[in-house]
């Protein structure tokens, strides 16, 4: 299986036998899939996330756009029903002159460089990371926070 | 001015001591060494709960109630990875699995290379560390395993002085507000 494989079937959120075997030997793949995976958290805890409520306060002046609306459209009623004259003329049908046709050889293809894909790593986003010093000295705790 | 006296003193004398250090210090080659990582995986609660910790954690938990809010800390799993440092380029990754007992997740921990000082005391440098919860696994109509859902996990690199307990976690992993607290203590087997 190649990486790009990999990333394909990572992006669809499935991760079979194979995938996991690639995992195991692909620094920059596995990298993928957790990043991947924070996505899925992240996203999944944003969920129950309230949204602020914004209050937004209109412009208040006459409304006139309904009337507006109304009168154009009454008018495009009466432009449909004014009986229009019929000045069309008969024309004759055009003469087609017999051309002589000569097959002429194609252009050869032209080539094209074919486009290399790109890889689909995602930039990678490093957790904030905080630093707590102890009053023991052998003991440091750090604490990621993901955004 | 007593400043800039000292700063130019040392400049001049860098070559002379760079000098110095190169006819003295014989090559060094890249030494190999072996480092053993004791590692504790841990859960910060939200629900009242008592401490169980092993005694050697005792202080940490302690620092931790200090620190944050979490009503009690329990261990979930430890296990020791031991692992070398080449000192040069290749492949130095080591992982362990297992399932951590009571919730049945299944836990992969590794890391890509390891990194130690060559001076006592000793630094060691962890790229790459990682830590992956993963629920009940999927499986297909076909019978194969097609995934299985992440829980929890957390990534970085670390700097760790030998023996020293550093404590890597992350809050709200789970709709209750739990945090996943990793302890990693590194020693250095010559």
């Amino acid at each position: 299986m190649t990486c790009q494989d990999c990333e394909l079937i990572l992006a669809q959120g499935q991760v079979t036998g194979e995938v996991e075997e690639h995992l195991q030997r692909c620094v920059e793949c596995r990298a993928l899939s957790h990043d991947l995976l924070a996505n899925a958290l992240a996203l999944e805890s944003l969920r129950s996330e309230e949204l602020p409520r914004v209050a937004v306060q209109l412009p208040r002046g006459r409304r006139v756009f309904p009337w507006v609306a109304v009168a154009a459209a009454a008018m495009f009623a009466f432009a449909l029903l004014i009986p229009r004259p019929q000045t069309l003329k008969p024309v004759a049908s055009p003469v087609i002159a017999p051309v002589a046709s000569r097959a002429e050889p194609l252009p050869p293809p032209i080539e094209t460089a074919k486009a290399q894909p790109t890889r689909l790593h995602p930039q990678k986003v490093e957790p904030l990371k905080i630093k707590m010093l102890t009053p023991d000295p052998d003991i440091v705790i750090y604490w990621l926070i993901e955004d | 001015m007593k400043r800039s006296l000292c700063l130019f003193t040392a400049i001049a004398a860098m070559p002379f001591t760079i000098a110095w250090g190169q006819a003295a210090a014989p090559p060094s080659e890249p030494s190999v060494k072996n480092v053993e990582l004791t590692v504790y995986l841990l859960s910060g609660v939200q629900t009242p709960a008592a401490d169980d910790v092993p005694q050697d954690l005792a202080a940490t938990v302690k620092n931790l109630h200090s620190l944050f809010l979490y009503k009690g800390y329990k261990l979930a799993e430890s296990f020791i990875l031991r692992g070398r440092s080449t000192g040069g380029p290749g492949a130095q990754y080591a992982s362990t699995q297992g399932i951590l007992p009571g919730s049945g997740l299944h836990y992969q921990f590794d890391y890509q290379r390891v990194r130690i000082s060559n001076e006592k005391p000793y630094m060691v440098h962890i790229d790459g560390l990682s830590i992956n919860l993963t629920g009940t696994p999927v499986y297909g109509t076909d019978g194969k395993q097609r995934g299985s859902n992440t829980v929890a996990s957390i990534r970085t690199d670390l700097d760790l002085s030998d023996g020293q307990k550093v404590v890597v976690g992350k809050s709200s992993i789970n709709q209750t507000g739990d945090a996943l607290i990793l302890v990693v203590v590194p020693k250095v087997i010559e």
